[in-house]
């Protein structure tokens, strides 16, 4: 919006804008800084932020919360890990979401009532704890990569999601019409709903896709070796090695000398943890606007 | 419907189901099952330990600690790493006990005594009172000079023993209320040592009335603390002035075997007083209340100095701006003469709890006791002898142990490598295994060079001649209560100490006045003080 045009709206008009315009400001000032204060205080020294001196630009330039967190061994391939754990699971749940969502968009489906109620009745009610752990040491999943890449594999949520898209865009004449040209179930599905849902297939990779990198319960429980261990858990185990439980002291004194390196650690962990999960959702984000929208509103 | 998929989109579609299902099937085939194989590297009998993972601790079967108890035991040591945070390990291991899951050798890992007991009922962990018992077995447990102190210290409530101990008493974190001074101040106002509560009084005022960090402001504060750093409470220090109280023990004091708590005493109304009085003349500062330890050290941390005296267990709460100026100021004397400080003893940490699955309890015992060897105990804290440490004379000449200029004790071990500790190490546990350290033997593991200046200073042996006096003579060690003496006292116990908590603050801030002093033990009486009473009672009789 230029400023010769500007001058050409009515009076009401440029209220609006002015005051939108600094509220909308306001509001983008308050989301965005405690986003670069954390990257600020990541680049600061460990007395500068335990003392509270960080405000907005980073104090005491240091790389001392980087360097504690890449000392680690383990890091690399945790990384690693994280990157198989996010890939290999992200391709389960869209497979599994996808085709399931398919199904259940079909009124001809035999029994589509029953088989909604079976999924949605999982979304409010589990069995718990020790049976789901019964359940993985039963399946052998107990220590394995698959512990982390097959439990949930089935989101109720993003089926509903996908399930509520695919009826409300893709029109049943159209599937008529395929039909009478000899286009099977199967075709129809590869051929027609995909292609038109990329929306929404682009809002379930990128939920899911956050979903396995922040996961980390599961690696607790389930995982013994140190080898497949995902990023997060690394991550946690450095910031809560440098903080503080008195409760569970040996050298108490040692300790709180840790503790000023730990207000650093915290935000470079954060640094470290969402930077690469961040740089994918700029690539999805067009999609992701549309394709909540549509699903909601027509659903 | 007829069929007429193309051929690649079949398979591509089938192989993407089929393949995290293959992949399942794999892995349950090709895992090796741990549990159950029973001779290791060379042939030699295989213990499980479940450990705590620890970023520090680069790898357990690697380890030169690992590979030292491996070889002088002849076993194969295998782990099962738990999460490093306490809650989480436990998490884990519950869902293992009640999965029914088989359970490693040993689990070596920080576990409060009430889970140790539950896991003790259920017959989860084995008493090792016959083993420890049998001198043959015991070998190093029967070396410990405090070796009695320490059994019964382990004893649960149930009065047998489940696991080995980690023992390296260290006065410094005995006694760790202290008090610091701004020694610089001291100088410039031409002040003496406070000794007395009434000289206390008077340093503060000139501390907040002389401007002595000389910026024409009067923004000094006298005294100050925190609400959760390590023992930086205020009120514990000036307390103690007037009556023993201990926060670590509830402020239960003990006199002639009778249990008695302190905030109920006339002397703690009077240290009440003393304290309002501070406040009221704004030489107390009231945010000690409200601030959190991060609040504290910025308010303190500026160069000139903002506060008079500070209560901090350790000397890093200070930063570079204070340029070590703050000393150590030992407990001041109150009206009655008394000067005390919270003396908790030592006690040893509880590890290496053998489980009902050990397929040879006995090896897992022994194993676990060669850890108590006091030179491995050395290793299990400060690295390999000869790289990481030494105690060869001609090395060790060259230190001067932290204690020789107070009581003449010459350095006997070298640190080497002091960064070896909090630093990722692939040498020991962490330390976080049975081990032995004499009281003797941390004053003189030394890591001054002589000649060399010190990065901090070394307030030890300041330590050992203001404070350690001021521990008192008869204290509660341990208080272990029974389950049904817990649920008895569950909600009185925290509702009492909470309130006594939050009435001493409302006293000493003037909200609430002191001649409401009446009502507050009326309201102690009625939150059932004496059926708390009672029971601690009765857990200290069983503990002595």
């Amino acid at each position: 919006m230029g400023q010769s045009k500007f001058s050409t709206h009515p009076t009401s008009d440029k209220v609006y804008y002015i005051i939108s315009g600094f509220i909308l400001t306001f509001i983008l000032i308050a989301v965005s800084y405690p986003l670069i204060y954390v990257l600020s205080a990541s680049f600061s020294s460990g007395n500068a932020v335990s003392s509270g001196r960080v405000l907005l630009w980073p104090v005491d330039f240091s790389l001392e919360g980087y360097e504690a967190v890449f000392k680690n061994k383990d890091i690399v391939r945790a990384y690693g890990n994280t990157f198989l754990y996010t890939i290999l699971g992200t391709l389960v749940n869209v497979t599994v979401v996808m085709t399931c969502a398919y199904a259940l968009s079909r009124p001809g489906l035999k029994g589509r009532g029953s088989f909604m109620f079976l999924f949605t009745f999982t979304m409010f009610f589990s069995g718990g704890l020790i049976p789901f752990y019964i359940l993985m040491k039963d399946l052998h999943l107990i220590n394995t990569m698959w512990a982390m890449v097959l439990p949930g594999a089935l989101s109720v949520y993003n089926m509903i999601i996908a399930r509520t898209f695919i009826q409300s865009s893709i029109p049943g004449e159209l599937i008529e019409a395929t039909s009478i040209d000899g286009c099977s179930d199967a075709r129809f599905f590869f051929s027609f709903v995909l292609p038109l849902s990329k929306a929404v297939i682009a809002v379930i990779t990128l939920f899911s896709a956050v979903g396995h990198w922040n996961a980390y319960f599961n690696a607790l429980m389930y995982l013994n070796d140190r080898s497949l261990y995902p990023l997060q858990i690394i991550l946690r185990e450095i910031l809560i090695m440098n903080q503080v439980d008195v409760s569970m002291i040996m050298d108490p004194e040692l300790q709180v000398a840790k503790a000023q390196a730990a207000a650093v650690l915290k935000y470079s962990l954060i640094v470290v943890a969402t930077v690469p999960i961040l740089c994918v959702y700029p690539f999805i984000q067009k999609y992701f606007v549309k394709g909540v929208m549509i699903g909601s509103l027509k659903g | 419907m007829t069929q007429q998929i193309s051929k690649e989109r079949k398979a591509l579609s089938a192989g993407l189901l089929v393949l995290p299902m293959l992949g399942a099937l794999l892995s349950a085939c090709s895992q090796g099952n741990q549990q159950a194989n029973e001779s290791g590297e060379g042939g030699r009998p295989v213990i499980t330990v479940a450990v705590q993972a620890n970023p520090n601790v680069e790898d357990y079967e690697t380890n030169h600690y690992t590979k030292l108890v491996e070889d002088a035991m002849n076993v194969d040591l295998k782990f099962l790493e738990l999460p490093s945070q306490a809650d989480e390990a436990l998490t884990k291991l519950s869902l293992m006990v009640s999965s029914g899951a088989e359970l490693p050798d040993v689990v070596n890992i920080y576990l409060n005594e009430s889970t140790v007991f539950d896991y003790a009922a259920k017959g989860v962990f084995i008493p090792q009172d016959d083993y420890l018992n049998n001198p043959e077995l015991a070998v190093n447990f029967n070396k410990i000079p405090e070796k009695e102190f320490v059994r019964s210290s382990m004893k649960l409530p149930d009065g047998k023993v489940y696991a080995l101990p980690r023992y390296s008493p260290q006065k410094w974190n005995e006694g760790s209320n202290r008090a610091w001074i701004n020694s610089e101040w001291l100088e410039k106002l031409k002040l003496d040592m406070p000794k007395t509560t009434d000289d206390l009084y008077n340093v503060l005022k000139a501390f907040v009335e002389q401007d002595p960090n000389g910026n024409g402001k009067k923004d000094e504060v006298g005294f100050v603390g925190s609400l959760n750093g390590w023992s930086q409470n205020p009120r514990v220090y000036l307390m103690n002035a007037f009556i023993y109280a201990d926060p670590g023990k509830s402020y239960m004091n003990v006199k002639d075997g009778r249990i008695f708590p302190a905030y109920t005493q006339t002397e703690w109304k009077e240290g009440l007083e003393y304290m309002n009085k501070l406040v009221k003349d704004g030489l107390f500062s009231p945010l000690s209340f409200t601030q959190d330890e991060t609040q504290m050290k910025a308010l303190i941390n500026v160069p000139g100095g903002m506060a008079g005296v500070v209560t901090a267990g350790s000397y890093s709460t200070f930063g570079q701006e204070l340029d070590n100026k703050m000393t150590l100021l030992p407990p001041v004397k109150g009206p009655s003469g008394l000067s005390a400080t919270p003396y908790s003893p030592s006690l040893p940490t509880q590890l290496w709890f053998i489980t009902k699955d050990a397929k040879d309890p006995e090896l897992a015992f022994k194993v676990g006791d060669y850890m108590l060897d006091p030179e491995l105990s050395i290793v299990s804290r400060y690295g390999e002898k000869g790289v990481d440490w030494s105690d060869d004379p001609s090395v060790v000449a060259g230190y001067v142990g932290p204690f020789e200029e107070l009581e003449g004790v010459p350095a006997a071990v070298a640190e080497l490598n002091p960064s070896i500790w909090n630093n990722p190490q692939n040498k020991h546990w962490n330390d976080a295994n049975p081990a032995y350290r004499s009281l003797e033997l941390g004053k003189t593991v030394s890591n001054l060079k002589k000649g060399a200046d010190d990065v901090l200073p070394n307030w030890r042996p300041a330590f050992e001649e203001g404070y350690v006096p001021a521990f008192p003579e008869e204290v509660i060690v341990k208080l272990s209560y029974l389950p049904e003496e817990l649920k008895q006292i569950a909600n009185s116990k925290t509702a009492i100490d909470n309130y006594v908590n939050e009435s001493a603050v409302a006293f000493i801030t003037g909200n609430r006045p002191l001649s409401q002093w009446d009502d507050y033990i009326a309201e102690l009486n009625k939150m059932g003080i004496e059926q708390y009473l009672e029971v601690t009672q009765a857990a200290y009789d069983r503990s002595k």
